[in-house]
């Protein structure tokens, strides 16, 4: 015959299989709810499965942490003050009365379904409420409805330029864009020269437009050109293998040069 | 467990062939044997009590004895007193045993008694032994006490002090019967004389078993919890209750319902058993305040409010 101690653990395991189950469909539920909260909020949704990690953390720690025992009892008249009693003895030896007690308890034990845990009706709720949700779900997403548009509260990448000419400070585009002059922001403005000349950069607003839409229809072929465009100076050579020649002027080849070790340097 | 139950079913069935209804009284007093302890019986003359004390020493195959408490009773007359015998020419002094010296000993209307003859009585119960002189007799087990109050008629007497009271495990109050009762007791005692002999169901070994099969009872730790609740309470209800019980009470609370559940056949204690043996575990060991007592309260009245109270 199974030790009571062995019979008492196979009780809480059953039972802790069911409050396992209720607290996953409870977090789902919550995970959904949240993730229409935040939809409607025009915020990414995938952040509501934080409060439902954080539900089904604690009411996993509260649920299994509790005492099994009044959860059988409410349920069964016949263990009602049985089984408290028993577990409250199970280190008892050498008590007939309490070996009597605890053959009994493990008796009406074995009568005890864990289906009698489960409510049909709060189940049936919670996955009715989950459908319901993820309707929910759909028809914002398919709409696009939004209660309230956060993303456009905070959508916008503040516009900034550096120094440009004289190199005395920022411009007054760069001042608009609350970046002062002399900032270091975007490295040493010393950096930023060829030669004697300052490079001048200006990083706009990402965007686009469309300027119009081609038609559709077969986009001509052109001849493939064997020879490489005169701007880039490169000329091909009559045989391969061969290694690209280019006609740069070897002051321009070292001004570029200088200025991309200046950058690693800097 | 349940033929423990069948046990004192007949038990109780076996003394209803004398005793007429008085359940309540019977089991508190089964109780208080089954804790091997004593108990307080109050109630007005013509109840039953020695009847019932008496045909319980029969079922239970044990010596019985009476005391009657008055004013002129000595201690030696209770414990018994050296007398001098003559035995083959030599004169010698024989302890005498007196009526301690016996199972169940009925002391009626224990305070009409002298103080000094109620110490003995008490010496007798705490102890289980008697010293007369220099010399220290051990009382034959079981030994019971079962001492009876009368509620009226206080002039002369001398009540006895709470301290003393409190060695009582019990105190049982008797009441009158009701009225098929009383018709039944009017059919048995009021015709032609029957003496109907009862069976001996139990002996001393027996009630030794069961004595120590009460104390393997096991309780569940919340229902002791509220058992020492229940009793603080008594201490810290200063508005109803002058002075409240003391840790006896919570081992007489626990035992007394380890008893009753074992009467009941089961093998554990129950809440129920806690709200029934806490009347008469707990009424002598409370002294009520004045202002319980203007509003009328009895102690039952008190205790009942704090069953209430403590769930």
């Amino acid at each position: 015959m199974k030790s009571f101690r062995s019979v008492l653990r196979e009780m809480n395991m059953q039972l802790n299989s069911v409050l396992i189950l209720e607290s996953l469909i409870e977090s789902v539920m919550v995970f959904l709810a949240a993730f229409l909260a935040l939809m409607l909020l025009s915020l990414p949704g995938m952040y509501g499965m934080i409060p439902a990690a954080i539900y089904l953390i604690i009411m996993l720690y509260i649920r299994v942490s509790e005492d099994k025992g009044w959860r059988v009892e409410q349920e069964w008249d016949a263990l009602s003050e049985k089984l408290r009693t028993a577990e409250d003895t199970a280190e008892v030896i050498d008590n007939p009365v309490v070996d009597t007690l605890r053959n009994e308890v493990a008796d009406d034990l074995k009568d005890v379904k864990v289906s009698t845990f489960i409510s049909m009706r709060s189940t049936s709720l919670k996955a009715i409420c989950s459908v319901a949700l993820c309707f929910f779900i759909l028809f914002v997403t398919l709409s696009g409805f939004v209660l309230v548009d956060f993303e456009a509260a905070i959508r916008g990448i503040p516009r900034f330029e550096l120094a440009l000419g004289d190199g005395e400070g920022g411009s007054g585009d760069a001042a608009s864009a609350g970046i002062a002059g002399g900032e270091l922001k975007f490295g040493e403005e010393s950096v930023a020269a060829l030669g004697s000349e300052e490079v001048i950069v200006e990083i706009n607003a990402g965007g686009f437009e469309i300027t119009g839409v081609r038609s559709q229809e077969d986009i001509p072929k052109g001849d493939f050109e064997e020879s490489f465009p005169d701007e880039y100076g490169l000329h091909a050579c009559e045989k391969p293998p061969c290694i690209l020649e280019n006609d740069v002027p070897l002051e321009q080849q070292e001004l570029v040069k200088n200025y991309f070790l200046r950058l690693s340097t800097s | 467990m349940k033929n423990y139950k069948e046990l004192f079913d007949g038990l109780y069935n076996e003394l209803s062939k004398v005793v007429v209804g008085q359940t309540e009284m019977i089991e508190h007093i089964l109780v208080a044997i089954l804790c091997d302890s004593n108990a307080l019986l109050e109630g007005y003359p013509g109840l039953a009590k020695t009847l019932t004390v008496n045909s319980m020493a029969q079922v239970m195959d044990l010596k019985f004895s009476r005391i009657q408490g008055t004013p002129d009773l000595m201690p030696s007359d209770i414990t018994g007193t050296y007398i001098i015998t003559e035995e083959r020419g030599k004169r010698e002094f024989k302890f005498q045993p007196g009526p301690l010296f016996a199972n169940i000993v009925l002391a009626d209307e224990i305070n009409r008694a002298t103080p000094k003859t109620q110490s003995a009585l008490l010496e007798a119960m705490q102890e289980k032994q008697v010293t007369v002189g220099t010399n220290t007799y051990k009382l034959d087990p079981p030994f019971f006490v079962l001492a009876t109050q009368n509620p009226i008629e206080q002039e002369g007497t001398y009540p006895l002090p709470e301290a003393q009271a409190d060695r009582f495990l019990l105190k049982i109050e008797v009441v009158h019967p009701g009225v098929d009762d009383e018709l039944k007791i009017a059919d048995m005692y009021a015709s032609a004389r029957k003496d109907p002999k009862l069976r001996t169901l139990l002996n001393k070994s027996h009630i030794t078993t069961l004595q120590n099969l009460v104390r393997d009872v096991p309780v569940a730790n919340d229902l002791k919890k509220r058992v020492v609740k229940i009793i603080t309470m008594t201490r810290n209800s200063k508005q109803l209750i002058q002075y409240g019980a003391s840790p006896r009470a919570t081992i007489g609370l626990i035992l007394a319902s380890k008893a009753r559940a074992l009467m009941q056949g089961r093998n554990h204690v129950s809440n129920e058993d806690i709200n029934i043996m806490a009347f008469p575990v707990l009424r002598h060991r409370i002294v009520l305040h004045f202002e319980a007592e203007r509003k009328g309260m009895a102690a039952d009245d008190v205790i009942k409010e704090i069953l209430a109270r403590v769930k």
